[in-house]
């Protein structure tokens, strides 16, 4: 049974109380939280995930709501609970479904080392994937919710998981993270996508979400083979152009934007290399995301 | 004045992975990864069983690479030791 097969106001009232257990990709988080605005985050952008029959075994435990205390009443906020501790400051209280989303990626960035865990979106297509390694402001998570409206299957638009078991792509499906004008971008250019509704002044600006599509979330089981790690950067008025990047540089880099890189020691280094073996990489400069598509579309596997 | 001999730090413990004309290598006594060129690779490799000085190291990378041992060479070969040392792969404790 998925999510979705809960009323809104079902959902708000499990999640006011025992909470609600669901799947996204290899995790199972449960979710309390008695704040509507979550239960209506949840509802609409998480509706096609799998709940999770209590008793079943639960990775986060996560919770969410308004802080005790005579401020609740002067400037409302929000507070993340995590095992019953609170590891961050409360944030106002309009932001709880983006903090559900925020808490949620540092939930696994720091505690699921059974990948290596590296900021980057990751698609797929045919069974070969490429990671988006990039820093906030690249254009990153754009180019991504573009390439998922045009038939790459979404992985993540934050967190590459690579399998220590076997070096694969392992997806983690939710929701793609917009800011600011980006935003209308994707909503112009993804005009069957379903989005969100738009939280003003974070800490990142104003964010949005567009959900991820259905055969995404079908297919969370499928991992992939890394075939391409792409550094996009979006430019205005340059031409698309792909700009071939050494192995061992890319790898510095997607070690130094792991969250576990360093914990996870001789295996990080290991599995990170490996992965390398099989990958070509490139510098990605783009202005527009039609001919973004079109060199995505046209990347062609490792030679061997 | 004495040579100035070079060595690797007491506990350094390399994997290497090379792609063409660049490797990574990761200390496992440190955990620390470092990208390097061929020649900082050969470099390591070279004072991988002992200690050599800084005049063979460079004349034997300069029969290796079958050129004559100049100034320019000399100082080439010199700034990858120097950044061995700042990345605290090799050491020179005689200066």
């Amino acid at each position: 049974m998925n999510l979705d097969a809960l009323s809104v106001e079902k959902l708000q009232q499990k999640l006011s109380t025992e909470g609600v257990i669901f799947r996204t990709g290899p995790f199972t988080v449960c979710l309390q939280s008695p704040i509507e605005s979550v239960a209506r985050g949840i509802h609409l952008l998480y509706g096609q995930y799998p709940l999770v029959e209590a008793g079943e075994f639960v990775d986060f435990y996560v919770r969410l709501a308004r802080p005790r205390g005579l401020r609740r009443w002067l400037k409302p906020q929000v507070e993340f609970g995590f095992d019953g501790n609170h590891p961050f400051k409360p944030l106002p209280l309009v932001q709880a479904f983006p903090m559900f989303e925020w808490t949620f990626n540092w939930c696994i960035a720091n505690h699921m080392h059974r990948y290596l865990v590296v900021h980057g979106a990751v698609v797929e297509r045919n069974g070969m994937a490429a990671i988006l390694p990039a820093p906030p402001g690249s254009g990153k998570s754009t180019l991504c919710a573009a390439l998922v409206s045009r038939g790459w299957r979404l992985f993540s638009d934050e967190l590459a998981l690579i399998s220590l078991h076997d070096g694969q792509l392992v997806p983690l499906p939710r929701p793609v993270s917009l800011k600011n004008e980006s935003i209308d971008i994707m909503k112009d250019y993804a005009a069957d996508a379903v989005f969100g509704p738009s939280y003003l002044d974070t800490k990142k600006g104003t964010i949005g979400h567009m959900k991820s599509p259905l055969e995404s979330v079908e297919r969370a089981g499928e991992h992939a083979k890394a075939t391409w790690i792409v550094m996009p950067k979006y430019a205005s008025g340059v031409e698309a152009c792909l700009t071939p990047v050494s192995k061992a540089k890319m790898c510095m880099l997607l070690a130094e934007n792991s969250f576990n890189y360093s914990l996870l020691g001789e295996a990080g280094f290991k599995i990170l290399t490996e992965m390398m073996d099989g990958c070509e990489s490139y510098r990605f400069d783009y202005s527009h995301l039609d001919d973004a598509i079109a060199t995505f579309d046209a990347l062609e596997p490792t030679a061997e | 004045m004495s040579e100035r001999v070079w060595q690797l730090v007491d506990g350094f413990d390399p994997l290497i992975h090379v792609w063409d004309s660049e490797s990574v290598i990761y200390d496992r006594f440190s955990g620390n990864t470092h990208l390097l060129d061929v020649l900082s690779l050969r470099l390591v490799e070279m004072l991988a069983n002992d200690g050599m000085s800084e005049n063979r190291l460079i004349s034997t990378m300069a029969d290796e690479l079958v050129v004559e041992v100049d100034d320019e060479f000399f100082s080439y070969i010199q700034m990858r030791l120097d950044a061995l040392l700042k990345l605290n792969i090799a050491q020179s404790p005689n200066v």
